[in-house]
């Protein structure tokens, strides 16, 4: 216990003295204050996606076409949509929830268990709804930057939303025994290695023209977290049927 | 005559009044419209060089001169320094720019080859605080509709790209915070900053070489 919390002292970044407002403003901005040990988490995390996840998921992207590939994000895209329905709920979406449960229904059903997306051309497109986003919403800050193993970006809310998520997912709690185990795993792995294809460029790319790719990383994550909750935050659509006489405040939307 | 003369007088006086209170709207150009209307032609012609079957080089000196034109690069330049820029020494500001410039021209230069076969529409453009944003709609073929946002700012009177935000993440402000990174891990040294673009331009060019 001691020895953790002297660990966990040690990983802190030595803030900037006071007489230099600037660089505290910047300290306070980043707020990464466990960076040096955020920084370790990077390093290793990356050698294991360069030495193992990276050249798994290039063998995967060269077999298995691009339009399969697609096929399998949305079948997975559909699993994950009772936890976004329950998040609309959570977040007083309702326009959003309805988009939730209308695409589950008709792409787990016309779709072939979400292997085409035929709600998206209805006009129901997706959007990202999770418990970091609902407790965002629900006015509690992102908290400090953490780098966690294998997950990656993140931070208290975050992890906490992830957690929750992780829970409050029915498949997480239908059946038992070995072979659901197996079949939850396999949910898992094939997501990380579907996700980590379709991002073999964009994440090549960032490592090229970045100079420091943890700095950037960081930054790419805190702005695209901060955007799709501002995106949450803006859906404004009202719940009134385009034929019923609508509330003042939704016309001007 | 004496009825004619007034009435053309009248109708004169008429003329120049309607003149008179329609030119302010006439000259004043609408700076909503002049973005959209700038990263409408910026953007085809940026689409055209991904297209065109040149050479890397000309391509290059195509995107550089397309660049230079349409991106207030000195403010881009600048911002992405951020605090640094007020304590950098002269010396550094001129050799951080000039190498700056030069890697804006690579970076866009290596995302030219994905663009081919895109197909980018203009939604709508908005006065903000920091500009007009323009927002565009790119089809890349087998890839997702992306939402793609350009912030202008008139220079000289001369609208000027000075971000894009491409899903919500804006390129200046990464770039800001990466090169910051890099600042804050050589304890505040500018020159281990510029020492590090001029590896990467050296990189960039021996690539292109190459």
């Amino acid at each position: 216990m001691a020895a953790g919390l002297a660990l966990a002292l040690a990983a802190c970044a030595t803030p900037p003295p006071a007489s230099d407002p600037d660089a505290l403003a910047a300290y306070k901005a980043t707020n990464d204050p466990l960076e040096p040990m955020n920084r370790k988490l990077y390093a290793i995390n990356d050698t294991i996606d360069t030495y193992a996840v990276k050249p798994v998921a290039k063998g995967y992207a060269a077999v298995v076409p691009s339009t399969v590939r697609t096929h399998i994000g949305n079948v997975l895209s559909n699993l994950n949509l009772p936890v976004v329905f329950l998040n609309d709920i959570l977040e007083a979406k309702s326009r959003r929830a309805g988009d939730s449960l209308v695409r589950f229904v008709l792409n787990s059903t016309i779709g072939l268990g979400g292997i085409f997306d035929p709600a998206g051309s209805l006009g129901y497109k997706p959007h990202e709804a999770d418990f970091g986003i609902t407790f965002a919403i629900w006015g509690i800050g992102e908290g400090p930057y953490l780098y966690l193993p294998v997950l990656g970006p993140s931070g208290p809310r975050d992890a906490a939303g992830f957690g929750v998520g992780v829970i409050s997912d029915p498949f997480f709690w239908v059946g038992q025994g070995a072979i659901v185990t197996a079949l939850g795993w396999t949910r898992y792995s094939v997501n990380l290695l579907n996700t980590r294809a379709s991002l073999l460029k964009p994440i090549d790319e960032v490592k090229r023209m970045a100079l420091d790719p943890y700095a950037t990383f960081r930054s790419l994550y805190r702005q695209h977290r901060e955007s799709v909750i501002q995106d949450a935050r803006d859906d404004h659509r009202a719940t009134v049927p385009d034929w019923f006489t609508q509330p003042p405040d939704a016309q001007q939307q | 005559m004496t009825i004619m003369a007034p009435r053309r007088h009248l109708l004169a006086l008429f003329t120049a009044g309607v003149l008179v209170l329609t030119a302010p709207l006439v000259a004043r150009a609408d700076p909503t419209s002049d973005a959209k209307a700038m990263i409408l032609s910026t953007g085809s012609a940026l689409l055209k060089v991904a297209e065109s079957n040149g050479s890397a080089s000309d391509k290059q000196s195509q995107l550089q001169q397309l660049i230079y034109t349409n991106v207030d690069v000195d403010a881009v330049g600048r911002f992405v320094l951020g605090r640094y820029w007020r304590i950098a020494t002269p010396k550094q500001q001129q050799d951080y720019m000039n190498t700056f410039r030069q890697l804006l021209v690579y970076a866009v230069t290596a995302q030219a080859s994905s663009f081919q076969g895109a197909q980018f529409r203009v939604a709508s453009a908005d006065q903000r605080d920091l500009g007009v944003v323009v927002d565009t709609l790119v089809n890349i073929p087998g890839k997702p509709e992306a939402h793609v946002q350009w912030v202008v700012a008139p220079i000289n009177g001369r609208p000027m790209i000075i971000d894009i935000l491409a899903e919500g993440t804006s390129l200046r402000l990464t770039q800001r915070n990466d090169y910051a990174g890099v600042i804050s891990q050589h304890s505040g040294d500018i020159d281990a900053l510029i020492d590090a673009m001029h590896k990467q331009l050296a990189r960039f060019q021996s690539q292109t070489a190459g």
